[in-house]
């Protein structure tokens, strides 16, 4: 009996393919257990160890879970889980922080991809959905969050003593943090899938959108929140006036960065994706000093570069040719930090948040939808796009703590236990929603049918070309055939990483 | 944050140094000396540009980076399906390798006896200890040839039948660096704080083994990425990785990462992964390295007697078989290439840091160090004021000594397969 369907065949060897990668890592695994149990190893491992564990861990794990639909990047949050402090421990949490600097560069490089994906044809045709998406959002999350926050207070171990005011303004913090999204899963979905059509426009706007929306938002709850903890705390607007004047700030270093990043590949376009790292790094730890808003700044770059220059293609390219590796490191590393013993503590009212969130962000959808009169595909399955949470709700959270205390330390261990749970959901239930919207795959379509009537003139080799083919030493080698080539065809399903080519 | 700023700004520095037109400009022909120069400048004990903190924070990615040239040198060294009539003709580039190689040790060793002698610099205790080890390694380190300039050379000549073998002297000649690295591994007794091994030979025969077993489990992870992103990826994990357990096993982790990188040559992987880009990712990563290493030398009388000697001694080893190779002095097609071989290969300085990592600068191994990067510089410098004076300089278009064309793969022609 022979099985010839071409697709039971691709799915076999992507089985084998899979399980031979997780029998190198158990190889892996198995000889540095071996090296420590024979002393030749010492029981702690270093963070460069850590770092290419889940570099090749994440590979490994993202396959595994693509065979069964779900996203690479659930695959890296989990070999993440398994490998940090909260499974295996198999390095600490000082190892989990180390790695944050490899972080820095992700989020640059996703915020630039984000800003550089939303072209302004983009936003004047679904102005009206984005606002009133966001809107809807903010008004119906943050209410139905604090009240719920409230409703299950007595029942929260370090909320149950507390006052009734102090818990209606945390119940507010609460919800204006349940408010933010995650930019990077919906990129790294998008990116994965090859999504595009009016779901991907949609899910990525109201993202971006609500980044800095949420910024404000929390600002105004942290105030009232200070204020009713700490009865010393005086309120006072000028906190909004220095938000403002940071985010107008933010706009105006991100328009900089963003001329500046143009004109690099104008003049000399070369190299561009050092250069993009390099300027990365170096525009976060200014960001640092001066308290900018570090996603905002770069997400209003790749704005001005697809917008106002020529080069936003070339800057799309540049920032996925190094997304492969960063993304996995990023999302592993995420995975590393949750700390899910408060999880095990406290899962049933995490789960109560979790699935209360998710039920107030169908809510605020549908209500922007209906403001906005959204096409099918949107109004059905949108807020599959904006269950996920990650590193912009831990460093609201991480506010919450500095600003509040023991209180705001509590909070973040339950923010914490809720994300771990949004972003096992969160990328799976996106990924589900695309495809039955039937846009998985589309941006390839859309790219094939665009390369040949469309010429502008910009013939210019890509970053990926610069970086893989553009052989200094003349090393090029005719024998690869189709072995290197790169962009594949095809659903995300069936590739391995995700291709490089524009959505744009 | 700031030692990741560091060590970005080197990393752009050492890119724009090796665009070829500013290579000509300011880089030509004399790379390593103006790196480590500039390293030195940095130190600590000079403009302190590069402090201690920096340095140390640095030190994870310095592993990585001596890893990462490691493997790619392994990686081209290594090709599969050599023909026998190449095989052949290598076994005098071979046989000229294990030549210089006995003849640098021999000359280190009488040399460290005499400072020994002499009480200077050396510890008497550990010279007795580690005066084998130290001779080995540093003949070994400094053997051998620069590929790079070899392979730039032949390519402003017509073909020659005696390229042939030049090519397949100093691709397997780096090979010889990592034996030796083995070697002053087993030699080299261990430090009192290494504590991990019993014996100094678990350390050699760790390293081979460790190397290859990367290499299986490379080969069984990737297995079936149809994207070669995908594989770049997973290599660049592997080399991470290697590095954090060569750290944990005080090992060095080039010595591992070249095994690894022959295990990719012999498999085929090598050139695949070369041709994909890697390859142009050596020259800058080698500069960073020697900013970095220039950084932390030591110059004592010791290390600067060493360094100078080895040097002079390389390149009366070397001319003396370049003349042994050569028929007729006149013929450019013979002498520009074979006077590629006076400068010290590449992976001198990273092996030799990566050593030097390893047993935490234990027992003068950074005066072994400082000894390699002395060697290297002056035997560079002489190799130009060579071609400056013999006018071969005009036959080349501004060479410059970092391997340039090192991850370039041989061709057929090259490897004689199919002629």
């Amino acid at each position: 009996m022979s099985t010839s369907n071409p697709g039971t065949v691709r799915l076999q060897t992507k089985v084998v393919n899979a399980l031979f990668g997780v029998v190198g890592l158990a190889m892996l695994a198995g000889g540095v257990f071996g090296l420590q149990k024979l002393g030749f190893a010492s029981r702690s491992l270093s963070a460069i160890f850590a770092l290419g564990l889940l570099l090749v861990g994440g590979m490994v794990g993202g396959r595994v879970v693509s065979i069964i639909g779900m996203p690479r990047l659930t695959g890296y949050l989990i070999v993440g889980v398994l490998a940090g402090p909260s499974g295996f421990a198999l390095f600490s949490p000082h190892e989990v922080h180390d790695l944050e600097l490899i972080n820095t560069l992700a989020l640059a490089l996703i915020a630039l991809q984000a800003g550089a994906e939303l072209t302004m044809p983009m936003l004047r045709r679904s102005f009206k959905s984005l606002a009133a998406a966001s809107l809807g959002h903010c008004v119906v999350i943050t209410l139905g969050m604090a009240a719920l926050f409230v409703g299950i207070s007595p029942f929260v171990p370090f909320l149950a003593d507390l006052s009734f005011n102090i818990r209606i303004a945390l119940g507010v913090l609460w919800g204006a943090m349940a408010v933010s999204k995650a930019p990077a899963d919906t990129l790294a979905i998008l990116s994965e899938t090859r999504a595009k059509g009016p779901l991907a426009e949609h899910a990525l706007g109201v993202v971006v959108l609500l980044d800095v929306l949420v910024l404000i938002l929390f600002a105004g709850a942290m105030m009232y929140a200070k204020a009713e903890v700490d009865p010393n705390a005086h309120f006072s607007l000028m906190a909004f006036v220095h938000l403002g004047e940071e985010l107008f700030a933010s706009v105006a270093a991100g328009t900089t960065l963003g001329l500046v990043i143009a004109f690099y590949f104008w003049a000399v376009g070369k190299e561009r994706l050092l250069f993009t790292v390099v300027m990365s790094y170096v525009v976060t730890a200014f960001c640092i000093f001066f308290h900018y808003d570090t996603l905002l700044v770069f997400v209003v770059a790749g704005f001005v570069v697809m917008n106002l220059t020529k080069k936003g293609h070339e800057l799309i390219e540049t920032t996925e040719s190094a997304g492969s590796a960063v993304m996995v490191v990023f999302f592993a590393t995420a995975g590393a930090g949750l700390d899910l013993s408060i999880l095990v503590r406290m899962w049933p009212i995490a789960l109560t948040l979790a699935f209360g969130r998710i039920f107030f962000t169908f809510l605020g959808c549908r209500l922007g939808h209906r403001l906005a009169q959204d096409p099918d595909a949107v109004r059905k399955y949108a807020f599959t796009s904006f269950i996920s949470q990650a590193g912009v709700t831990i460093g609201l959270a991480q506010i919450a703590q500095a600003q509040l205390g023991d209180l705001g330390g509590h909070l973040k261990g339950l923010v914490i236990a809720v994300i771990g749970i949004n972003e096992l959901v969160g990328p799976l239930m996106f990924k589900i929603g695309l495809a039955r919207s039937g846009e998985v795959g589309m941006a390839d379509l859309h790219t094939a049918e665009a390369d040949e009537p469309h010429d502008d003139g910009d013939e210019e080799p890509s970053a990926d070309d610069a970086l893989h083919d553009e052989n200094d030493d003349g090393s090029e080698d005719a024998t690869e055939g189709g072995e290197g080539r790169e962009g594949g065809s095809g659903s995300g399903d069936d590739t391995d990483a995700q291709p490089p080519t524009s959505r744009s | 944050m700031t030692a990741v700023l560091v060590l970005l700004g080197l990393l752009s520095l050492g890119t724009l140094a090796s665009r070829r037109g500013f290579a000509a400009f300011v880089f030509s022909q004399v790379s390593t000396p103006i790196l480590l120069g500039v390293g030195m400048l940095c130190a600590p004990n000079a403009l302190n540009l590069l402090n201690d903190d920096t340095l140390g924070a640095l030190e994870p990615a310095l592993r990585v980076g001596a890893a990462w040239l490691a493997l790619l040198i392994g990686a081209r060294g290594m090709q599969p399906r050599l023909s026998r009539s190449y095989l052949q003709r290598g076994w005098s580039a071979l046989l000229a390798a294990v030549y210089t190689w006995a003849g640098l040790a021999l000359v280190t060793y009488g040399m460290i006896f005499l400072l020994d002698r002499t009480q200077q610099g050396f510890d008497a205790t550990t010279t007795r200890l580690n005066a084998v080890g130290a001779a080995v390694l540093l003949g070994g380190l400094t053997a051998q040839t620069g590929l790079g300039m070899t392979c730039e050379a032949l390519a402003n000549l017509a073909p020659h039948r005696s390229h042939r073998v030049l090519r397949f002297l100093c691709r397997h000649d780096e090979a010889a660096g990592a034996i030796a690295l083995c070697l002053a591994l087993w030699l080299w007794p261990l430090p009192e704080q290494a504590g991990l091994y019993k014996e100094s030979w678990q350390a050699a025969i760790g390293v081979v083994v460790l190397g290859l077993g990367f290499g299986v489990v490379h080969h069984v992870v990737a297995r079936g990425a149809e994207d070669m992103r995908v594989r770049v990826v997973g290599l660049i994990g592997m080399v991470i990785l290697l590095a954090g357990v060569a750290l944990d096993l005080r090992l060095p982790e080039a010595a591992i990462a070249f095994f690894f990188g022959v295990t990719l040559g012999m498999s085929g992987q090598g050139q695949k992964l070369l041709s994909h880009g890697l390859g142009r990712t050596e020259r800058p990563v080698r500069m960073v390295l020697l900013v970095l290493l220039g950084a932390q030398l030591k110059f004592t009388v010791a290390a600067v007697l060493l360094g100078f000697l080895v040097a002079i001694t390389r390149m009366l080893l070397k001319v003396g078989l370049r003349n042994a190779f050569l028929d007729d002095n006149d013929d450019p097609q013979k002498t520009l290439p074979l006077r590629a071989l006076i400068p010290a290969g590449g992976t001198a300085v990273p092996f030799a840091l990566s050593f030097a990592l390893s047993r935490g600068n234990a027992l003068a191994t950074s005066e072994i160090l400082t000894a390699v990067a002395i060697a290297v510089t002056v035997t560079e410098v002489v190799t130009m004021l060579d071609w400056r004076l013999s006018g071969a300089s005009s036959h080349f278009d501004a060479i410059d000594v970092v391997t340039l064309d090192a991850s370039a793969p041989p061709t057929i022609d090259d490897e004689g397969g199919a002629a």
